[in-house]
């Protein structure tokens, strides 16, 4: 089993990286990158802990191997407000400010998935923001305060009171 | 995981894949979204071998409407699936099916090819393409050859698709005014492996009467199957409570289902009643618009 050698974009710069043959995204990204943002926790796609964005798309990345990611873009947590205002996405202002955050684990995954859900789905009403997020588990909150911020991230931003910086 | 990827290829083109499949020696697993094959692996239930990447293989992607079929490639996700107005509108089933099968970051990755390929009992696609007649396009350097869907599966996990051939589309006949629907039980609503499910495909006349249905369910016996008796039962028949009813009733005393981790057989052959009658109700719903 010899180990392969993987390129991509990872928020915004390319990085080389030589993992083994069964190394999923996940593991690239934490230990072989050091982007810690992006949590683990079932290894299996049923918690969301560990989504990122993949050539736009959110996907879980402990269902990625590296070998897979050759030239693709990743986005992760870290990345996620680059071009907004401080530096923070809408979703992760809002999240701060509603209080939307327990133990935390969960939330760098969840806060991919909701920026996802409100960037393609600007009108989405409370059941539809729901089922675009139900991909990620909480297991700390009852999930309001967490439905509550992505509504406010998304009635901002579908207001245009939040831009991302030219 | 550790030992099962003894190494990872990564062909540029189908014909690459398939000499690559000829010319392989022992245990090969093609890999596309590895929805489903990375968490068997991370369980250990998948032999040491080579795998094949398939997904960057735009080839293999594609919806294609012609005037008598709709053409999907074996690399289409169930996104592609969920955002496609054409199958919306005439592969209701499927749509249906893909709409509710895991959350988005799972759609983004399940391709139709793999969701196949894995041969579950309990894989969503499957019950919705039985419903619409699919077939199943397998190819390999000895030629390319057309299975129904119902011929391709020989029980949980397996199938006959040969140790050097790639599915590489399935078509859908093209069928005027067909109406269509998929309903699954599981734990919760995203996520779960069906408990059980139905998916139901028919043309309907004016007065609701069925001119042709096919009904199929997943995860009550080893494979998906059809349920003949109920379609049997349908035809010529106009779609009102009391028949959709007794369709419920003769589908669950039809199948034969196993008590395992997710359900028991009793609960099983309970739903299956009431799947079948909502689809049904469905079918009637999405008749009158």
């Amino acid at each position: 089993m010899s180990e392969i050698d993987v390129g991509l974009e990872v928020n915004g710069e390319q990085v080389r990286a030589r993992c083994q043959p069964h190394d999923t995204l996940l593991a690239l990204l934490r230990y072989r990158l050091g982007l810690t943002g992006t949590k683990e926790g079932c290894g299996e796609g049923e918690c969301g802990a560990c989504t990122v964005f993949m050539d736009g798309e959110a996907v879980d990345s402990c269902l990625v191997l590296a070998a897979q990611c050759e030239g693709r873009q990743v986005t992760t947590i870290e990345g996620l407000g680059r071009g907004w205002p401080d530096g923070l996405h809408p979703v992760q202002k809002a999240f701060m400010e509603t209080g939307a955050v327990q133990c935390g684990f969960c939330i760098p995954g969840i806060i991919m998935s909701a920026a996802d859900a409100i960037t393609r789905r600007s009108d989405a009403a409370r059941e539809e923001v729901r089922r675009l997020v139900a991909g990620n588990l909480c297991r700390c909150t009852g999930y309001t305060k967490i439905f509550d911020a992505i509504e406010l991230a998304r009635d901002r931003v579908a207001r245009g009171e939040v831009r991302p910086e030219a | 995981m550790i030992g099962t990827v003894q190494r990872i290829l990564r062909p540029k083109s189908v014909d690459e894949l398939l000499s690559t499949l000829a010319e392989l020696q022992g245990p090969r697993h093609l890999l596309a979204g590895g929805t489903d094959i990375l968490v068997k692996a991370k369980d250990g239930k998948v032999a040491p071998g080579t795998w094949i990447d398939v997904w960057p293989l735009d080839e293999l992607r594609g919806v294609t409407a012609h005037d008598d079929r709709i053409d999907l490639g074996a690399n289409v996700t169930m996104t592609d699936v969920e955002r496609s107005p054409l199958l919306r509108a005439e592969a209701r089933a499927l749509w249906d099916a893909c709409y509710e099968a895991g959350a988005v970051q799972i759609r983004n990755r399940a391709t139709l090819g793999g969701n196949v390929a894995n041969a579950s009992p309990a894989g969503d696609s499957i019950p919705a393409l039985y419903s619409l007649g699919a077939t199943v396009h397998l190819r390999s350097v000895r030629g390319e050859r057309a299975v129904p869907i119902e011929a391709l599966f020989t029980g949980p996990g397996k199938t006959v698709i040969a140790p050097d051939e790639a599915i590489v589309r399935l078509s859908l006949p093209r069928v005027r005014g067909a109406v269509g629907a998929f309903l699954r039980l599981g734990q919760r609503k995203a996520q779960a492996i069906s408990k059980v499910s139905a998916a139901a495909t028919a043309t309907l006349g004016a007065d609701l009467t069925v001119e042709a249905a096919r009904v199929a369910l997943g995860a009550v016996a080893p494979t998906v199957v059809r349920a003949p008796e109920v379609e049997r039962l349908l035809a010529g028949r106009a779609l009102e409570p009391g028949l959709m009813a007794e369709a419920g009733e003769l589908a669950a005393s039809g199948v034969t289902p196993i008590t395992d981790v997710r359900s028991t057989k009793v609960y099983r052959r309970e739903m299956v009643a009431v799947v079948v009658r909502r689809a049904l109700a469905s079918l009637v719903d999405r008749r009158r618009g």
